[in-house]
């Protein structure tokens, strides 16, 4: 289990965090804390409950039991407080791509009361950033997966959050792009700001995060650093996943599956 | 009649081998392709306020019944070939809007790209299932409109009727699959494939509007008894245009019509549509074909950036505006958001333009209607005071992209008005409204008013405002009582009827607000009117107020 650093109060706070959908529950008495600097790999099985975390933290979601609290703020009683100090980029978002990204993240800024000279600066350098100042003006209707994924993210930084959920933000980027964006993730950290990172691609949670969270069925089945998963039960992230979330009899099934082609054989 | 196609295609088996057609691959390709036809129609069913889709079973039957009323032109005509003319140069116009709008989705379908092509299915038979996919929608549109004006001549003239107007029927289609790969082919030319997409769009919202038309106008028209007896086709001029051979062809093949004339534009009748296929198929359809692609590829435009670089915030209308009227940055967001994408949304506006086109068509309808020549309706009109008719009528019209602004196919995208902190939903959607306002009401309101000032005179000013301040208060109450955020929920919303409340709504509203103007008008001086606008700009101000303030639920 990972030590508090000292003298700092924890930004996220889950306390006894509960969630039922009717009568099927998803989260089951979660409790963790995580500090300012901190990179967090979220990671689990499909449907094991990552994104429902994610959306209490964001304020979408008030029907919870337990506690939630971002900064100090409680994410049920003050969600739009808390929706000011965060960014979140969902997973494969839809944005309006008969905008511009100008357009696009002038609206954003709006949104969040930025005033517009603020915004407009912020956006075209990290536009640039990522190389789409070109591109600035151009409606993103005719962009890449990987263009648009960049104006997501921009959209997630623009209001310069302390805590920022970032859910695949790799998807669709060139390498070139991931290696930018990894190393944006690290110097935010670096000025103390969180990231609560999900993703399915171990490899790469596996190299950003300080700490990790695994969960399956709505529980937390593993917490801390890479090496000290790695320590108690295997070689890779993907080895410590698999184990964990109990996939054992993998030959089998793949033998199961491969009986399909039976028929094309004989 | 999936099984009917189908079994037409089993019929031409033969043909298909010669061709090098894999039957089983076109057979299941069809079926899949009409499959989905059917299914496509009966969403556009239930759906009646939004017949953009050529295809739909409403189209049909619109089709049947201008069909019947273009039938009308052959029966009122004392000369046949006028009729057929008049009769052809309906169809073309309609056929070639109708073709125009749909031609793109019905020839290529994008997801032949992703799902067709990397499957071992060879051209041939890709290019055969695309063929017959036209032919039949082609003869979906064709047999409806046709049917009542085929009986006729069946009745008429015999055998021999039918088959020359089949004939004919043919030619003109022909010749307006022609002439549309010419129009296509120079559109796009000067306009970028996305640029292309809008402009389908606009042909979309004429077809809507003509349709519209068709039904209210054409049978007015049709009974002037002094039009019939022209016989179009003694005129010269008439030689330019295509149903005029047609109508030609008819009187020499049928009335044994045999002067230089007749015979000069059967010919062209005859070979400017054969001419103009093998033209198609040598010439134009490689290049078209490839540049059709590019568009359901969504290939980026090259004319450049959609709009002028601006560095500075805040130049420009829009801007300008929305910092004239919006309270906060938020309602500014909403604002901005929302007139682009009224102004970028394809899809909007083919649902949202045509009720506007609807207005003058009414009102023509509404006045035309009634006793005595053209020139003394004109003055009737004129004398009275249909002018407030035509104001309110307006609001009938707003109030559908009042309405159809919380709807968008990219509804998905509305995930970041819940996740910014917005301090009141009410201020997003008072943004929104002002937008549509803006967008909507207000200029068309001015053009209206312009019209009524020059049309009925100056002492109608007073009346115009009053009529400004009670349009834009109903439009208020409108928003207030169904207050969604803008642009999200899906289209399919849309069918679920929660509009005809707010629809009833408006008609009474209209109709109570309209009646106590028309009394002010009657009864009462100008400045009554003036006054009343003055002071109801109070209420207008704090139901906006009201509608801002609207909370998070």
């Amino acid at each position: 289990m990972q030590e508090p650093p000292p003298f700092k109060a924890p930004v996220i706070s889950l306390n006894r965090l509960s969630k039922s959908y009717g009568k099927t529950q998803v989260l089951f008495d979660i409790n963790l804390d995580f500090y300012p600097g901190q990179v967090i790999g979220y990671i689990g099985p499909n449907g094991a409950g990552k994104s429902t975390t994610v959306r209490i933290l964001a304020g979408l979601d008030g029907e919870f039991s337990g506690e939630a609290t971002i900064c100090g703020i409680d994410v049920r009683k003050d969600p739009l407080g808390v929706k000011q100090m965060i960014g979140y980029v969902p997973e494969m978002a839809e944005l309006y791509d008969v905008l511009t990204p100008r357009e696009f993240l002038t609206m954003i800024g709006r949104l969040h009361n930025l005033s517009d000279a603020v915004t407009l600066e912020r956006s075209l350098r990290m536009l640039r950033f990522f190389g789409l100042e070109t591109n600035a003006d151009d409606r993103m209707d005719t962009f890449s997966k990987g263009m648009r994924q960049k104006v997501l993210l921009i959209s997630g930084l623009l209001h310069n959050p302390q805590v920022l959920f970032l859910d695949e933000p790799l998807s669709g980027l060139d390498a070139n792009s991931v290696i930018m964006v990894k190393e944006i993730i690290s110097r935010l950290a670096a000025q103390g700001k969180t990231v609560f990172y999900c993703s399915h691609m171990m490899d790469v949670v596996e190299k950003v995060s300080d700490r990790i969270i695994l969960i399956d069925k709505g529980r937390v089945v593993a917490d801390g650093t890479f090496n000290e998963l790695k320590q108690q039960e295997g070689e890779s992230l993907e080895q410590v996943f698999s184990k964990l979330t109990g996939k054992q009899d993998l030959d089998q099934m793949a033998g199961d599956f491969m009986e399909s082609f039976r028929s094309d054989e004989q | 009649m999936i099984r009917f196609w189908l079994f037409i295609i089993r019929l031409l088996k033969p043909l298909w081998k010669r061709l090098g057609v894999n039957y089983d691959q076109l057979k299941a390709l069809m079926e899949a392709r009409l499959l989905m036809e059917t299914r496509r129609r009966k969403t556009w069913q239930q759906n009646k306020s939004s017949n953009s889709g050529g295809s739909s079973w409403l189209i049909y039957l619109s089709f049947f019944f201008i069909g019947g009323g273009a039938l009308a032109a052959i029966i009122q005509f004392d000369h046949v070939g006028s009729g057929l003319t008049l009769y052809f140069l309906i169809w073309m116009v309609f056929f070639s809007v109708t073709l125009i709008s749909d031609f793109t989705e019905v020839l290529i379908d994008v997801r032949d790209n992703y799902i067709v092509l990397p499957r071992p299915v060879n051209d041939r038979t890709i290019s055969a299932s695309r063929l017959m996919h036209i032919v039949i929608y082609l003869a979906g549109l064709t047999v409806p409109f046709m049917l009542p004006a085929l009986i006729y001549m069946a009745v008429m003239f015999g055998i021999s009727g039918v088959l020359i107007f089949i004939f004919l029927q043919l030619l003109s289609e022909l010749m307006v699959v022609f002439g549309i790969n010419l129009i296509y082919l120079g559109i796009l030319r000067f306009a970028s494939p996305a640029r292309f997409r809008d402009m389908i769009g606009y042909f979309q919202i004429a077809l809507t509007v003509m349709i519209f038309a068709g039904y209210y106008l054409t049978p007015r028209l049709l009974d002037w008894d002094r039009v019939t007896a022209v016989n179009f086709l003694e005129k010269p001029l008439s030689t330019i245009l295509p149903p005029a051979w047609l109508g030609s062809i008819w009187e020499v093949l049928h009335e044994g019509a045999a002067d230089t004339v007749s015979l000069f534009r059967a010919g062209l009748g005859i070979l400017v549509p054969l001419l103009g296929i093998w033209l198609v198929v040598r010439f134009l359809a490689g290049g078209f074909n490839r540049k059709l692609m590019a568009i359901s590829m969504g290939v980026k435009s090259d004319a450049g950036p959609v709009i002028r670089k601006r560095n500075q915030p805040g130049s420009g209308y829009m801007d300008r505006l929305s910092r004239w009227v919006c309270r906060s940055q938020a309602e500014k967001a909403a604002f901005d958001l929302t007139w682009l994408m009224t102004a970028r949304s394809r899809d909007f506006k083919v649902k949202v333009y045509p009720s506007f086109g609807f207005i003058p068509v009414f009102f023509l309808y509404m006045a035309i209607q009634g006793k005595g020549t053209l020139a003394e309706r004109f003055m009737e009109i004129r004398s009275g005071n249909y002018f407030l008719l035509l104001l309110y009528m307006l609001l009938l019209a707003v109030s559908t992209p009042l309405v159809s602004i919380r709807f968008s196919d990219k509804y998905k995208a509305s995930w970041l008005f819940i996740t910014s902190p917005v301090a009141r939903k009410g201020e997003l959607i008072a943004g929104a409204f002002k937008a549509v306002m803006g967008r909507f009401f207000v200029p068309f309101f001015l053009v209206f008013a312009v019209i009524t000032l020059s049309f009925w005179g100056v002492k109608t000013a007073p009346h115009i405002l009053l009529a400004f301040v009670n349009l834009s208060i109903i439009s208020v109450i409108i928003t207030y009582l169904t207050p969604d955020l803008p642009l999200a929920a899906p289209w399919e919303e849309a069918k679920k009827g929660g509009q005809v409340a707010t629809n009833i709504l408006t008609t009474v509203a209209v109709g109570v607000i309209g009646g106590f103007h028309y009394l002010l008008v009657l009864f009462t001086p100008g400045w009554v009117s003036f006054v009343a606008a003055v002071v109801l700009i109070l209420p207008l101000y704090f139901l906006l107020k009201r509608l801002s303030a609207l909370k998070w639920t």
